[in-house]
């Protein structure tokens, strides 16, 4: 496995130690808004931590002090390719189907603007950490277009139908004390002691059975699209794969 | 049963007439999919308000064996349901609760995609006491929205919700002082139709069907409405109005 350049990235900054890869959204001055670069430099690095096993937890954070991510660059909107074209780049590239499919834990660092495509981000990883001047919008309705980075799909499945269909129809902006009431963010921490947190947080999964961890991941994510029936089976696979390595070394990397 | 009116963008359905013996419940679905054929020829309406729910107010089952004409087993989804009609609207809609519902109301309330309360606004299933189920969605709309455990809670107790609880469990969006409803309600409709007419009804979509959907199918769900929305001038005009500064207009095409 080749290690990803730390440098050559121009939206992005990557690097990873002691099983902890570290994306840092680097577009600082735009408010780390989603361009076609950063897609493409996202899939590369995703690619990477996936094929990857010595990453065991990845942290996603924004650069400067504004914003996490503000959203998609609008520039680029209008000059898109035509919709059946665009349509098969995007299937062609899944980035987010690739992101959401990433075996490894995911933490997501928020703080200050997280909006739009920033909060679809935020939705791909696990687990969501805000800082206190967190603030989150969808307004991409308001633009004449729909989330298009699996928002739609993301966000009732972690907050509920309703609760979602009025971020999305309202635009209402709302701030880190709502987004945890809501189930949006795991947890509030104030802005000087998110990065402090979310490193724990990352150091304790990275501490575990890095497989047990991919096992729980599956089971819970998978899970959901199955019935509970098929879920417990799924489960009782992954248990039994995992205590067989455990118990008689069967299937150790 | 139901007066209808149009402001602007907004469709207004209030539930006003004596609604208190189960089969008037066909007659509210009647006319509700009379003004769904309206609505849906009237390219103008982006957005429905409803209210009047508390005029709702019928036993839980039929009373006597003419009104049985259409629901006994053998004629299982012959008879016309309210809640099942408004679930078919394209648009938003929004539900005003003004006071205290039962039944029969409830499931028509839960059919809307939003749901602000006043504050002395209570939800009650009172069907299992008198040996009947919900029949208009209520068993499958309620633990879909508030879990399966705070449903069968209020299905098997039959006990009265009160707004502060149904705002925390999730099956209201909002409560509002009495005096504030009409208006808040009314700002937040208006303030949605404001968006592109086209957006709000894909991002409708994407939610509600997608969240049946694998996360995969779902994301492909999004993924066509988010490209066909591509070919909108709406989207053209949402982003140009927003690099330009200025608010939108939108038309629906």
């Amino acid at each position: 496995m080749e290690d990803v350049p730390v440098s050559g990235f121009e939206t992005l900054a990557y690097e990873k130690s002691d099983g902890i890869a570290r994306i840092t959204l680097n577009r600082p001055n735009h408010l780390n808004a989603y361009n076609i670069r950063m897609r493409d430099e996202l899939y590369e690095v995703l690619e990477a931590i996936r094929d990857d096993n010595e990453v065991r937890v990845g942290i996603l954070r924004g650069a400067g002090r504004k914003a996490f991510c503000a959203g998609a660059d609008l520039s680029e909107f209008l000059t898109a390719p035509p919709p059946v074209k665009a349509r098969r780049a995007r299937f062609d590239r899944d980035i987010w189907r690739l992101f959401l499919g990433i075996r490894q834990s995911m933490i997501a660092a928020l703080h200050g603007y997280v909006l739009g495509s920033g909060i679809e981000m935020a939705l791909c990883c696990d687990i969501r950490i805000a800082s206190e001047d967190s603030r989150f919008g969808l307004p991409e309705v308001g633009l004449g277009i729909i989330p298009a980075a699996g928002g739609t799909q993301t966000l009732p499945r972690a907050i509920g139908v309703s609760r979602a269909l009025e971020l999305l129809l309202t635009n209402r902006w709302i701030d880190a004390d709502e987004a945890l009431a809501l189930g949006l963010v795991n947890r509030v921490v104030s802005a000087t002691s998110l990065m402090d947190t979310v490193e724990e947080a990352a150091k304790k999964i990275a501490s575990l059975d890095p497989m047990a961890v991919r096992c729980a991941k599956q089971a819970v994510v998978r899970g959901m699209d199955l019935p509970l029936a098929d879920g417990l089976n799924l489960e009782r696979l992954h248990a039994a794969s995992l205590n067989a390595r455990r118990l008689h070394g069967v299937g150790d990397r | 049963m139901i007066r209808y009116r149009k402001e602007e963008h907004v469709g207004f359905i209030e539930f006003a007439g004596k609604c208190t013996r189960w089969s008037d419940l066909d007659v509210v679905a009647a006319e509700l999919r009379d003004i769904r054929d309206r609505v849906r020829s009237d390219e103008d309406i982006r957005v429905l308000l409803l209210s009047g729910f508390e005029k709702i107010r019928v036993p839980a089952g039929p009373e006597s064996p003419e009104e049985c004409e259409g629901a006994g087993p053998g004629s299982i989804g012959m008879f016309l349901q309210p809640g099942a009609e408004v679930a078919a609207f394209d648009c938003p809609t929004i539900a005003a609760v003004a006071d205290g519902l039962l039944g029969a109301a409830v499931e028509v309330a839960l059919a809307c995609d939003l749901r602000i309360a006043a504050e002395n606004a209570t939800f009650t299933l009172p069907s299992l006491a008198a040996g009947c189920i919900p029949c208009d969605g209520g068993t499958q709309r309620l633990p879909r929205l508030v879990g399966k455990a705070k449903a069968l809670e209020l299905l098997l107790l039959g006990s009265t919700l009160p707004a502060p609880e149904a705002l925390r469990i999730g099956l209201v969006n909002r409560v509002v002082n009495r005096q504030d409803l009409l208006k808040t309600v009314q700002a937040m409709a208006f303030e949605m139709a404001s968006r592109g007419p086209i957006a709000l009804r894909f991002a409708k979509e994407a939610v509600k069907r997608g969240v049946d959907l694998t996360i995969e199918d779902g994301l492909r769900l999004e993924a066509d409405l988010y490209f066909l929305l591509h070919t909108t001038k709406d989207r053209s005009e949402g982003i140009t109005a927003f690099q330009g500064r200025r608010k939108p207009q939108f038309h629906g095409e």
